[in-house]
Protein backbone atom coordinates (compact mmCIF):
# COMPACT_ATOMS: atom_id res chain seq x y z
CA UNK A 1 0.00 0.00 0.00
CA UNK A 2 2.73 2.47 1.31
CA UNK A 3 4.28 2.57 -2.72
CA UNK A 4 0.64 2.77 -4.87
CA UNK A 5 -1.91 3.60 -1.83
CA UNK A 6 -4.11 4.70 -5.04
CA UNK A 7 -3.65 1.40 -7.48
CA UNK A 8 -7.24 -0.13 -6.88
CA UNK A 9 -8.87 3.55 -6.87
CA UNK A 10 -7.14 4.33 -10.09
CA UNK A 11 -8.48 0.73 -11.65
CA UNK A 12 -11.72 1.57 -9.96
CA UNK A 13 -12.55 4.87 -11.67
CA UNK A 14 -11.21 3.93 -15.47
CA UNK A 15 -13.82 0.95 -15.28
CA UNK A 16 -16.74 3.37 -13.84
CA UNK A 17 -15.79 5.62 -17.12
CA UNK A 18 -13.59 8.88 -15.59
CA UNK A 19 -11.61 10.04 -18.47
CA UNK A 20 -8.03 8.92 -18.02
CA UNK A 21 -6.82 12.32 -17.80
CA UNK A 22 -8.72 12.90 -14.99
CA UNK A 23 -7.46 9.40 -13.40
CA UNK A 24 -4.19 10.55 -13.69
CA UNK A 25 -4.70 13.94 -12.69
CA UNK A 26 -6.42 12.39 -9.45
CA UNK A 27 -4.09 9.78 -8.49
CA UNK A 28 -0.81 12.21 -8.75
CA UNK A 29 -3.19 15.44 -6.22
CA UNK A 30 -3.65 12.24 -4.04
CA UNK A 31 -0.23 11.15 -3.71
CA UNK A 32 0.51 14.33 -3.42
CA UNK A 33 -2.47 15.20 -1.20
CA UNK A 34 -0.97 11.74 1.37
CA UNK A 35 2.49 12.36 1.09
CA UNK A 36 1.96 15.93 2.97
CA UNK A 37 -0.43 14.54 5.35
CA UNK A 38 2.05 11.75 6.36
CA UNK A 39 4.83 14.47 6.99
CA UNK A 40 2.38 16.35 8.65
CA UNK A 41 1.41 13.19 10.91
CA UNK A 42 5.48 12.34 11.07
CA UNK A 43 6.39 15.86 12.56
CA UNK A 44 3.77 15.10 15.30
CA UNK A 45 5.53 12.32 16.19
CA UNK A 46 3.80 9.23 14.98
CA UNK A 47 5.49 6.03 13.80
CA UNK A 48 5.66 5.70 9.88
CA UNK A 49 3.10 3.21 9.80
CA UNK A 50 0.39 5.27 11.79
CA UNK A 51 0.85 8.24 9.96
CA UNK A 52 0.25 6.40 6.77
CA UNK A 53 -2.92 5.16 8.19
CA UNK A 54 -4.30 8.63 9.77
CA UNK A 55 -3.36 10.17 6.22
CA UNK A 56 -5.42 7.71 4.48
CA UNK A 57 -8.44 7.97 7.30
CA UNK A 58 -7.85 12.12 6.49
CA UNK A 59 -8.65 11.98 2.48
CA UNK A 60 -11.64 9.41 2.73
CA UNK A 61 -11.77 5.69 1.77
CA UNK A 62 -12.06 4.49 -1.43
CA UNK A 63 -15.34 3.36 -1.66
CA UNK A 64 -16.22 7.47 -0.56
CA UNK A 65 -13.83 8.79 -3.20
CA UNK A 66 -14.91 6.69 -6.16
CA UNK A 67 -18.66 7.48 -5.16
CA UNK A 68 -17.87 11.22 -5.40
CA UNK A 69 -15.93 10.99 -8.60
CA UNK A 70 -18.41 8.90 -10.56
CA UNK A 71 -21.28 11.41 -9.36
CA UNK A 72 -19.47 13.82 -11.59
CA UNK A 73 -21.10 13.20 -14.51
CA UNK A 74 -18.93 15.76 -16.70
CA UNK A 75 -15.57 13.78 -15.54
CA UNK A 76 -16.54 10.63 -17.61
CA UNK A 77 -15.02 10.13 -20.61
CA UNK A 78 -16.61 10.50 -24.05
CA UNK A 79 -15.96 7.19 -25.05
CA UNK A 80 -17.62 5.30 -22.20
CA UNK A 81 -20.83 7.71 -22.63
CA UNK A 82 -21.07 7.20 -26.26
CA UNK A 83 -19.86 3.99 -26.70
CA UNK A 84 -21.10 2.96 -29.88
CA UNK A 85 -20.69 6.19 -31.47
CA UNK A 86 -16.90 6.26 -30.32
CA UNK A 87 -16.11 2.64 -31.28
CA UNK A 88 -18.59 1.71 -34.11
CA UNK A 89 -18.93 4.93 -36.54
CA UNK A 90 -15.44 6.46 -35.63
CA UNK A 91 -13.07 3.62 -36.80
CA UNK A 92 -15.26 4.29 -39.66
CA UNK A 93 -14.71 7.90 -40.30
CA UNK A 94 -11.13 7.77 -39.25
CA UNK A 95 -11.10 5.43 -42.18
CA UNK A 96 -12.32 7.57 -44.69
CA UNK A 97 -10.50 10.46 -43.63
CA UNK A 98 -7.28 8.67 -43.43
CA UNK A 99 -8.05 7.60 -46.80
CA UNK A 100 -8.96 10.65 -48.84
CA UNK A 101 -6.00 12.45 -46.90
CA UNK A 102 -3.42 9.69 -48.38
CA UNK A 103 -5.23 9.61 -52.23
CA UNK A 104 -5.19 13.56 -51.70
CA UNK A 105 -1.75 13.53 -51.31
CA UNK A 106 -0.93 11.25 -53.52
CA UNK A 107 -2.80 12.74 -56.36
CA UNK A 108 -1.24 16.19 -55.49
CA UNK A 109 2.71 14.67 -55.96
CA UNK A 110 1.56 13.17 -59.12
CA UNK A 111 0.60 16.52 -59.93
CA UNK A 112 3.94 18.23 -58.53
CA UNK A 113 6.11 15.63 -60.81
CA UNK A 114 3.45 15.37 -63.85
CA UNK A 115 5.83 17.06 -66.18
CA UNK A 116 8.60 14.62 -65.07
CA UNK A 117 6.24 12.23 -65.29
CA UNK A 118 5.01 12.96 -68.99
CA UNK A 119 8.64 12.24 -70.16
CA UNK A 120 9.34 8.66 -68.81
CA UNK A 121 7.87 5.64 -69.06
CA UNK A 122 7.48 3.52 -65.63
CA UNK A 123 8.26 -0.13 -65.66
CA UNK A 124 5.63 -2.16 -65.97
CA UNK A 125 6.68 -4.29 -62.52
CA UNK A 126 7.63 -0.95 -60.97
CA UNK A 127 3.77 0.24 -61.84
CA UNK A 128 2.21 -3.42 -60.41
CA UNK A 129 4.28 -2.76 -57.35
CA UNK A 130 3.12 0.61 -56.90
CA UNK A 131 -0.59 -0.39 -57.36
CA UNK A 132 -0.19 -3.35 -55.69
CA UNK A 133 1.58 -1.62 -52.08
CA UNK A 134 -1.56 1.09 -52.77
CA UNK A 135 -3.98 -1.85 -52.49
CA UNK A 136 -2.36 -3.29 -49.74
CA UNK A 137 -1.85 0.22 -47.66
CA UNK A 138 -5.95 1.03 -48.31
CA UNK A 139 -7.65 -2.03 -48.32
CA UNK A 140 -5.41 -4.08 -45.62
CA UNK A 141 -2.90 -2.03 -43.48
CA UNK A 142 -5.69 0.74 -42.45
CA UNK A 143 -8.73 -0.77 -41.66
CA UNK A 144 -6.64 -3.86 -39.89
CA UNK A 145 -4.78 -0.58 -37.98
CA UNK A 146 -7.44 1.95 -37.08
CA UNK A 147 -9.50 -0.83 -35.88
CA UNK A 148 -7.30 -2.23 -33.61
CA UNK A 149 -6.06 1.28 -32.52
CA UNK A 150 -9.98 1.99 -31.29
CA UNK A 151 -9.94 -1.14 -29.68
CA UNK A 152 -6.64 -0.88 -27.87
CA UNK A 153 -8.19 2.68 -26.61
CA UNK A 154 -11.53 0.92 -25.31
CA UNK A 155 -9.08 -1.38 -23.24
CA UNK A 156 -7.64 1.46 -22.18
CA UNK A 157 -10.67 3.04 -21.31
CA UNK A 158 -12.01 0.00 -19.66
CA UNK A 159 -15.17 0.06 -22.69
CA UNK A 160 -17.30 -3.17 -22.26
CA UNK A 161 -15.91 -6.08 -24.74
CA UNK A 162 -18.91 -5.96 -27.19
CA UNK A 163 -18.20 -2.92 -28.29
CA UNK A 164 -14.64 -2.73 -29.47
CA UNK A 165 -15.28 -6.38 -31.14
CA UNK A 166 -18.61 -4.61 -33.30
CA UNK A 167 -16.52 -1.92 -33.91
CA UNK A 168 -13.87 -4.08 -35.50
CA UNK A 169 -16.61 -6.35 -37.50
CA UNK A 170 -18.00 -3.27 -39.03
CA UNK A 171 -14.93 -2.03 -40.43
CA UNK A 172 -14.01 -4.71 -41.79
CA UNK A 173 -17.19 -5.80 -43.53
CA UNK A 174 -17.15 -2.20 -44.58
CA UNK A 175 -13.03 -1.73 -45.69
CA UNK A 176 -13.60 -5.31 -47.26
CA UNK A 177 -16.11 -3.90 -50.30
CA UNK A 178 -13.93 -0.93 -51.02
CA UNK A 179 -12.11 -0.93 -54.15
CA UNK A 180 -9.09 1.38 -54.51
CA UNK A 181 -6.98 2.01 -58.29
CA UNK A 182 -3.79 3.81 -58.83
CA UNK A 183 -1.97 3.10 -62.01
CA UNK A 184 1.09 5.12 -61.83
CA UNK A 185 2.64 4.35 -66.04
CA UNK A 186 3.96 7.83 -66.90
CA UNK A 187 4.11 8.93 -70.46
CA UNK A 188 1.79 11.20 -72.14
CA UNK A 189 -1.15 9.75 -69.40
CA UNK A 190 0.71 9.22 -66.66
CA UNK A 191 -1.59 7.46 -64.46
CA UNK A 192 -5.57 7.45 -62.95
CA UNK A 193 -6.46 7.25 -59.79
CA UNK A 194 -10.17 5.90 -57.99
CA UNK A 195 -12.25 4.26 -55.31
CA UNK A 196 -15.01 3.20 -55.20
CA UNK A 197 -16.93 1.04 -52.73
CA UNK A 198 -19.78 -2.34 -53.77
CA UNK A 199 -19.73 -5.72 -54.27
CA UNK A 200 -21.12 -8.01 -56.37
CA UNK A 201 -23.83 -11.17 -55.77
CA UNK A 202 -21.88 -13.37 -58.30
CA UNK A 203 -18.56 -13.29 -55.95
CA UNK A 204 -19.52 -12.76 -52.08
CA UNK A 205 -16.77 -15.34 -51.43
CA UNK A 206 -13.43 -12.76 -51.69
CA UNK A 207 -15.31 -10.17 -49.71
CA UNK A 208 -16.01 -12.22 -46.94
CA UNK A 209 -12.29 -14.01 -47.45
CA UNK A 210 -11.32 -10.00 -46.67
CA UNK A 211 -13.19 -9.42 -43.66
CA UNK A 212 -12.25 -12.37 -42.01
CA UNK A 213 -8.68 -11.51 -42.48
CA UNK A 214 -8.69 -8.07 -41.77
CA UNK A 215 -10.81 -8.94 -38.49
CA UNK A 216 -8.27 -11.23 -37.70
CA UNK A 217 -5.42 -8.86 -37.89
CA UNK A 218 -7.06 -6.10 -35.97
CA UNK A 219 -7.67 -8.69 -33.48
CA UNK A 220 -4.26 -10.20 -33.05
CA UNK A 221 -2.61 -6.89 -33.20
CA UNK A 222 -5.10 -5.48 -30.21
CA UNK A 223 -4.05 -8.61 -28.27
CA UNK A 224 -0.32 -7.76 -28.91
CA UNK A 225 -1.05 -4.55 -27.63
CA UNK A 226 -2.80 -4.80 -24.83
CA UNK A 227 -1.02 -7.37 -23.15
CA UNK A 228 1.68 -4.90 -22.87
CA UNK A 229 -0.73 -2.49 -20.97
CA UNK A 230 -2.99 -4.64 -18.88
CA UNK A 231 -2.52 -7.90 -17.11
CA UNK A 232 -5.99 -9.25 -17.88
CA UNK A 233 -6.85 -7.70 -21.80
CA UNK A 234 -10.72 -7.50 -22.54
CA UNK A 235 -9.80 -9.82 -25.21
CA UNK A 236 -8.60 -12.85 -23.18
CA UNK B 1 -23.29 10.69 15.86
CA UNK B 2 -25.00 13.37 13.74
CA UNK B 3 -23.97 14.12 10.54
CA UNK B 4 -21.36 16.90 10.45
CA UNK B 5 -22.54 18.43 7.04
CA UNK B 6 -26.01 18.43 6.98
CA UNK B 7 -27.76 18.18 3.24
CA UNK B 8 -29.00 22.36 3.59
CA UNK B 9 -24.86 22.54 3.49
CA UNK B 10 -24.90 21.37 -0.20
CA UNK B 11 -23.43 23.67 -2.51
CA UNK B 12 -21.22 25.50 0.44
CA UNK B 13 -18.14 23.36 -0.72
CA UNK B 14 -18.03 24.62 -3.94
CA UNK B 15 -18.62 28.38 -2.32
CA UNK B 16 -15.75 27.57 0.00
CA UNK B 17 -13.07 26.38 -2.57
CA UNK B 18 -14.22 29.60 -4.91
CA UNK B 19 -13.84 32.13 -2.14
CA UNK B 20 -10.65 30.71 -0.97
CA UNK B 21 -9.04 30.83 -4.82
CA UNK B 22 -10.03 34.02 -4.81
CA UNK B 23 -7.68 35.21 -2.73
CA UNK B 24 -4.90 33.37 -4.41
CA UNK B 25 -3.69 30.11 -6.79
CA UNK B 26 -3.69 26.85 -4.31
CA UNK B 27 -2.86 23.23 -4.58
CA UNK B 28 -5.56 20.67 -3.04
CA UNK B 29 -3.50 20.26 0.48
CA UNK B 30 -3.40 23.86 0.27
CA UNK B 31 -7.28 24.23 0.13
CA UNK B 32 -7.92 21.65 2.63
CA UNK B 33 -5.56 23.02 5.30
CA UNK B 34 -7.33 26.70 4.53
CA UNK B 35 -10.28 25.51 5.15
CA UNK B 36 -9.66 23.02 8.20
CA UNK B 37 -8.24 26.64 9.64
CA UNK B 38 -10.74 28.89 8.47
CA UNK B 39 -13.42 26.84 9.79
CA UNK B 40 -11.93 25.47 12.61
CA UNK B 41 -13.14 21.92 11.85
CA UNK B 42 -16.38 23.05 11.72
CA UNK B 43 -17.01 22.35 8.04
CA UNK B 44 -15.11 19.23 6.95
CA UNK B 45 -15.09 18.22 3.34
CA UNK B 46 -13.50 15.06 3.68
CA UNK B 47 -9.79 16.02 2.13
CA UNK B 48 -10.18 13.82 -0.49
CA UNK B 49 -13.14 14.54 -2.36
CA UNK B 50 -11.92 18.00 -2.99
CA UNK B 51 -10.45 16.74 -6.07
CA UNK B 52 -13.58 15.52 -7.92
CA UNK B 53 -15.10 18.79 -6.95
CA UNK B 54 -12.06 20.94 -8.32
CA UNK B 55 -12.12 18.87 -11.37
CA UNK B 56 -15.82 19.29 -12.12
CA UNK B 57 -15.18 23.22 -11.52
CA UNK B 58 -12.32 23.23 -13.78
CA UNK B 59 -14.91 20.91 -16.64
CA UNK B 60 -17.41 23.51 -15.76
CA UNK B 61 -14.85 26.52 -16.72
CA UNK B 62 -14.91 28.13 -13.27
CA UNK B 63 -11.16 26.88 -12.39
CA UNK B 64 -8.02 26.75 -14.27
CA UNK B 65 -5.15 24.81 -13.74
CA UNK B 66 -1.44 25.05 -13.44
CA UNK B 67 0.88 22.20 -13.35
CA UNK B 68 4.39 22.76 -11.54
CA UNK B 69 6.94 20.90 -9.96
CA UNK B 70 7.88 20.98 -6.08
CA UNK B 71 9.40 18.47 -4.07
CA UNK B 72 10.13 16.14 -6.69
CA UNK B 73 6.42 15.59 -7.91
CA UNK B 74 3.74 17.22 -9.85
CA UNK B 75 1.77 19.57 -8.17
CA UNK B 76 -1.45 21.01 -9.73
CA UNK B 77 -2.34 24.56 -8.70
CA UNK B 78 -5.91 25.59 -8.90
CA UNK B 79 -7.58 29.48 -9.87
CA UNK B 80 -10.27 31.23 -10.42
CA UNK B 81 -11.63 32.25 -14.21
CA UNK B 82 -14.02 34.84 -14.80
CA UNK B 83 -16.71 32.67 -15.03
CA UNK B 84 -15.63 31.00 -11.63
CA UNK B 85 -15.98 35.11 -10.25
CA UNK B 86 -18.63 35.60 -11.31
CA UNK B 87 -20.17 32.40 -10.04
CA UNK B 88 -18.63 32.96 -6.44
CA UNK B 89 -19.89 36.72 -6.27
CA UNK B 90 -24.05 34.96 -7.28
CA UNK B 91 -22.90 31.76 -4.64
CA UNK B 92 -22.21 34.55 -1.96
CA UNK B 93 -25.20 36.58 -2.90
CA UNK B 94 -27.64 33.71 -2.44
CA UNK B 95 -25.45 32.65 0.85
CA UNK B 96 -26.25 35.84 2.56
CA UNK B 97 -29.15 36.24 1.71
CA UNK B 98 -30.27 32.85 2.70
CA UNK B 99 -27.78 33.47 6.03
CA UNK B 100 -29.39 36.53 6.58
CA UNK B 101 -33.35 35.05 6.82
CA UNK B 102 -32.26 32.00 8.70
CA UNK B 103 -31.03 34.25 11.32
CA UNK B 104 -33.97 36.15 11.40
CA UNK B 105 -36.19 33.57 11.95
CA UNK B 106 -33.47 32.17 14.91
CA UNK B 107 -33.92 35.99 15.98
CA UNK B 108 -37.60 35.70 16.46
CA UNK B 109 -37.75 39.49 14.67
CA UNK B 110 -40.24 37.36 12.01
CA UNK B 111 -41.84 35.40 15.17
CA UNK B 112 -43.77 38.61 16.65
Amino acid sequence: MADRPFADLKEALLQGGIAPGHVRRAVTELEDHWNALVADELRRGSNEEHARAEARRILGSDALLIDRYLARTELRAWAYRRPALWFTLMPLVSYVAVSLATMTSMILAVQLMLDYLKKMLIPDGISHLISGSVHLIFLWVYPSLIAAGFAVLANRRRIARPWPIIGIVVLSVIASLINVDFVLTGGPKPGSAGAGIGFSTRNLLQPMTRTVTIALVAFALTRLRTRRFTASSIFD
Amino acid sequence: MAPKNPSFMAGVPELVILRLLSTREMYGYEIARAVRLATTDTLVLGEGVLYPALHAMEARGLVRTRSSRAEGRIRIYYSLTAKGKARLARLMLEWRRMSQSVESVLGGETLG
